[in-house]
């Protein structure tokens, strides 16, 4: 490929400090050094413009049997769709549109965070089917017999790091995610409530067994992103003791929390709910070994999708409209509840107050993530609007006014006059990420670096310069330009592949025969199965 | 590696006349039995490039599911857990005939089966499988019943049978551990399939109670599964407009043929099943695993079967999921996706011409 130079754009670039105008320069679909005397044979002229690596969302549910089945519930919504982005009304985007509103917006890779390893073939099939970005997936462990029978029987470190190893491997994820440990297999005994130290009846293990369990398996495997916990009592008043003791029994191992918004409610106040934003930020700022995704909600319908069957089988009481579907599954399940966050309802603003506390009170950009748990908290194309209400006091002080009083009463961010800078959105999209996912060669613009570069015409109404990207290229090509989407291409799904004693596959086989009559092998992916030529691409664990 | 050869004489005839069948028709229809995942998602591409109506040939039965809320299980949750079977309705060929089906109503020492309904119905396969019937009812009145009486609403209905349905709800649906109800989709109404789901849900507050249909139609799971994924919506789906649309009253293939307001059928069937009776009045072409020949099709373009002639991903009935089914067949035959993706690029090839 020839050389390409984006010239005098402003380089907002934290990996190698450079926030200046210059230029970045592309060979061969990597960021190489500007070269000695050598013209481009194509130069983009960037003057006026914002340039960023590609934007990494780690947490976005786009595809797998649960947003199938939420599409399912709500086609009469998708209909209603003229216009994707400006009119969402719940229902997920098919996969070619997903790419493309991922796209313009500038970023270069999505993370589906819950595949269930029995799905992962058609999960797969579903993930490469979106346009323009790279693509990986978090396989859910946690709930699933084999694991917790491990744990039971007291089987080794060893033996549960290959078991997890393999279930990885096996079903080409990145990471691995818990989703309320333990609880989605109590609820399968009819336990519609879960916390830390109970214990599953049947296994008589505890969350926090199967929490320190995975951590380990994952530490042990040298895989990159830490274990990506979805905990208990999400969504509840006072989950914020949860969130606390979660962080602390973690014990200073790596570990990230999933959608931490969900978690940060208090007791307090006239309504009963109250934020535990600040009190949580502080907590973070002691546990560097924490990480953690907000899940903002941003108002508006949508359909909370979610392998937590146990939060959505309480949820269902308050879908709107009312209809939803629950569904136990082999380890997980899903669960679909169409919702509605009002603005004018006090636990929606408190909980869109909430996300934005979070953002605003942890110091460091490298330890929280924009994410809306698309579509969970909305959808991620209101992400420009969230960026927007972040860098600008202002923006977020309109929607305030439009709020509940007794809502801000219990919330910290009506004080609150912390602004992001352009640097904190580049860490906190870019390079944060990257760096969570083991991905060396991305989120930033190093020589070296994949050339996923986004460029964005500066604007001062900041929502609109980051809705629409001028230009984005992927691997050096052109996705968007001069703000039109290219035709549709498509790029590869990231996944690990750690070392493991095959010798667990026979033990797995038996359990496998039990449940199914099947061998395991039943739930490979096989490559030559995909639509695309060389879709998947390994990343390196470490040793 | 499978083998296709677009190029054979018979194999390249049929495509060009299925692909020219498509291009001079005014109003296609796209009907998908038996398909693999990768054959699912090019029959959605061919249609949407045709203008078609696009269909699986049995209706998909979603409507009870989306207005309501439904507590679903898979059949190996069931198949551990499962202490309470009912099955609801006819068992159907497709039924006995599935996995799972077999697996979960086989005698057990953990698991109770009561067939609900009449033994008529049953066929005489649940021979070891109790039976609750309330006589003078259909299916969708005595799961209303049932209904009724687990909230504690009066019934009309004479005392000796309300004793009986009374105490099934209270002593034993209401005390099993996991109650699942059991049912052939395409073979129960949707007024049964509403009564099920909201008896499962009433019982659900104090214990767990799910559904689970078993025996659906081959390929459905598949089309629904990548219709969604290319289009953001399920089967029945009319792609004649700038956007595709769903509509079940509308769209429903049976119903579109029906009425004549189609002008050339494409028969996909990755399996030896011949059209329906109700697929004819228009020009017909056929992708089928079939070998003979399907005599009211103008063009036929053989195909092999997913999991056994090619590898594909298909549902599997011991799942309910779609896996990875490598070919058994030492000898390779055509994809449904290679043949179906040929019609396309002929297709797009005729229409290229013409604008040219």
């Amino acid at each position: 490929m020839s050389l390409m130079c984006i010239a005098g754009g402003r380089i907002v670039d934290p990996a190698s400090g450079r926030d200046e105008i210059g230029d970045v320069w592309i060979q061969n679909g990597r960021i190489v050094d500007a070269p000695d005397g050598h013209p481009p044979a194509e130069r983009i002229d960037a003057s006026g413009c914002v340039v960023m690596a590609g934007a990494i969302d780690i947490h976005t549910h786009v595809v797998g049997a649960n947003v199938a089945a939420a599409r399912l519930l709500l086609p009469e919504r998708y209909s209603e769709i003229e216009t994707p982005p400006e009119h969402w009304t719940g229902a997920p985007f098919d996969l070619q549109t997903t790419g493309a509103l991922y796209a313009q917006m500038g970023f270069t890779m999505v993370v589906e965070p819950a595949v269930a390893p029995v799905d992962a073939a058609a999960t797969h099939a579903e993930l490469e089917l979106i346009p323009y970005v790279d693509r990986a997936a978090l396989s859910v462990v946690g709930n699933d017999d084999v694991l917790l029978g491990m744990l039971r029987d007291k089987a080794s470190e060893d033996a549960i790091a290959d078991y997890v190893g393999w279930l990885m491997t096996t079903s080409r994820a990145i990471g691995a995610k818990t989703i309320n440990p333990g609880g989605v297999a109590a609820l399968k005994e009819n336990i519609r409530s879960f916390e830390l130290d109970d214990t599953i009846p049947e296994y008589g293990v505890s969350s926090r067994q199967i929490s320190a369990a995975m951590r380990k398996a994952l530490t042990k495997l040298g895989v990159p992103h830490p274990l990506h916990l979805h905990t208990h009592n999400l969504g509840l008043p006072g989950s914020v003791e949860t969130a606390v003791a979660t962080i602390e029994a973690a014990e200073g191992e790596p570990l990230h929390l999933a959608h931490l918004q969900f978690y940060a409610y208090g007791t307090e106040g006239g309504f009963g709910m109250s934020s535990g934003a600040v009190r949580l930020a502080e907590l973070l700022s002691k546990n560097k070994n924490v990480t953690a995704d907000v899940g903002q909600v941003m108002f508006g319908p949508t359909c909370t999708i979610s392998s937590d069957t146990l939060t959505q089988f309480n949820a269902r009481r308050w879908a709107t409209p009312k209809k939803w579907a629950v569904r136990d599954g082999d380890a997980n399940g899903g669960g679909m509840v169409p919702f509605h966050y009002k603005a004018r309802s006090k636990i929606a603003a408190l909980q869109w107050a909430i996300g934005l506390e979070l953002f605003l009170a942890i110091d460091d950009p490298n330890q929280v993530y924009m994410t809306t748990d698309h579509p969970n908290g909305g959808p991620f194309t209101s992400y420009p609007d969230l960026i927007a209400q972040l860098m600008d006091r202002s923006v977020r002080q309109a929607v305030i006014d439009q709020l509940p009083k007794e809502a801000l009463e219990v919330s910290a961010l009506g004080s609150m006059t912390r602004e992001y800078s352009l640097r904190d959105i580049a860490v906190m999209t870019r390079q944060a990420p990257a760096r969570l996912l083991g991905l060396d060669d991305r989120g930033h613009l190093k020589p070296g670096a994949a050339a996923d570069v986004s460029v964005y015409r500066e604007n001062p109404d900041i929502a609109a310069m980051f809705r629409k990207a001028q230009h984005v290229t992927k691997d050096g090509a052109f996705i968007v330009r001069d703000g039109q989407l290219a035709p549709p291409s498509y790029s590869r799904t990231l996944s690990v592949a750690p070392d493991y004693d095959k010798a667990i596959v026979s033990h797995v086989g038996d359990a496998y025969d039990r449940r199914w009559g099947l061998p395991p092998e039943t739930f490979n992916v096989p490559e030559t199965l995909m639509r695309n030529s060389s879709p998947f691409e390994v990343v390196a664990c470490r040793s | 590696m499978t083998i296709f050869n677009p190029n054979d004489p018979t194999t390249r005839r049929g495509i060009e006349k299925a692909a020219a069948l498509l291009e001079q028709s005014r109003a296609p229809v796209v009907v998908v039995n038996r398909i693999d995942l990768a054959g699912a998602a090019a029959a959605v591409t061919l249609a949407r490039q045709a203008g078609a109506v696009l269909d699986h040939v049995a209706p998909t039965g979603l409507g009870p599911s989306q207005e309501q809320g439904t507590l679903g299980t898979v059949p190996g949750e069931a198949f551990l857990r499962a202490d309470l079977v009912i099955v609801a309705g006819p068992i159907t060929d497709t039924l006995a005939h599935d996995a799972g089906f077999a697996r979960l109503t086989a005698p057990s020492p953990t698991r109770t089966v009561v067939n609900l309904g009449s033994a008529e119905t049953t066929g005489g396969l649940l021979s070891s499988a109790e039976e609750l019937r309330l006589d003078g009812l259909g299916l969708a009145e005595q799961l209303g019943v049932l209904y009724a009486l687990a909230q504690g609403r009066p019934v009309s209905l004479d005392d000796r049978q309300a004793a009986e349905a009374t105490r099934f709800i209270e002593q034993r649906m209401s005390q099993a551990k996991y109650g699942v109800f059991v049912f052939a989709p395409d073979a129960i109404d949707e007024h049964a399939q509403f009564m099920m789901m909201s008896l499962a849900n009433v019982l659900s507050v104090e214990t767990r109670w799910s559904i689970l249909p078993l025996g659906r139609p081959a390929g459905q799971a598949e089309l629904i599964r990548m219709c969604q994924a290319l289009t953001g919506l399920p089967p029945p789906l009319s792609f004649a407009g700038t956007r595709p649309v769903h509509d079940p009253l509308l769209y429903r293939a049976v119903d579109v043929i029906g009425r004549r307001e189609t002008d050339a059928i494409l028969w996909v069937s990755a399996c030896e099943d011949v059209p329906p009776d109700w697929i004819g009045g228009a020009p017909l072409a056929a992708v089928t695993a079939r070998a003979d020949a399907i005599l009211a099709a103008s063009a036929q373009i053989s195909i092999g079967k997913p999991g056994i002639d090619y590898p594909a991903l298909s549902e599997g009935a011991l799942t309910g999921v779609v896996t990875a089914n490598a070919q058994t067949s030492p000898v390779s035959k055509a994809s449904a996706a290679q043949v179906i993706e040929a019609i396309g690029q002929q297709f797009a090839a005729s229409q290229n011409g013409a604008v040219a």
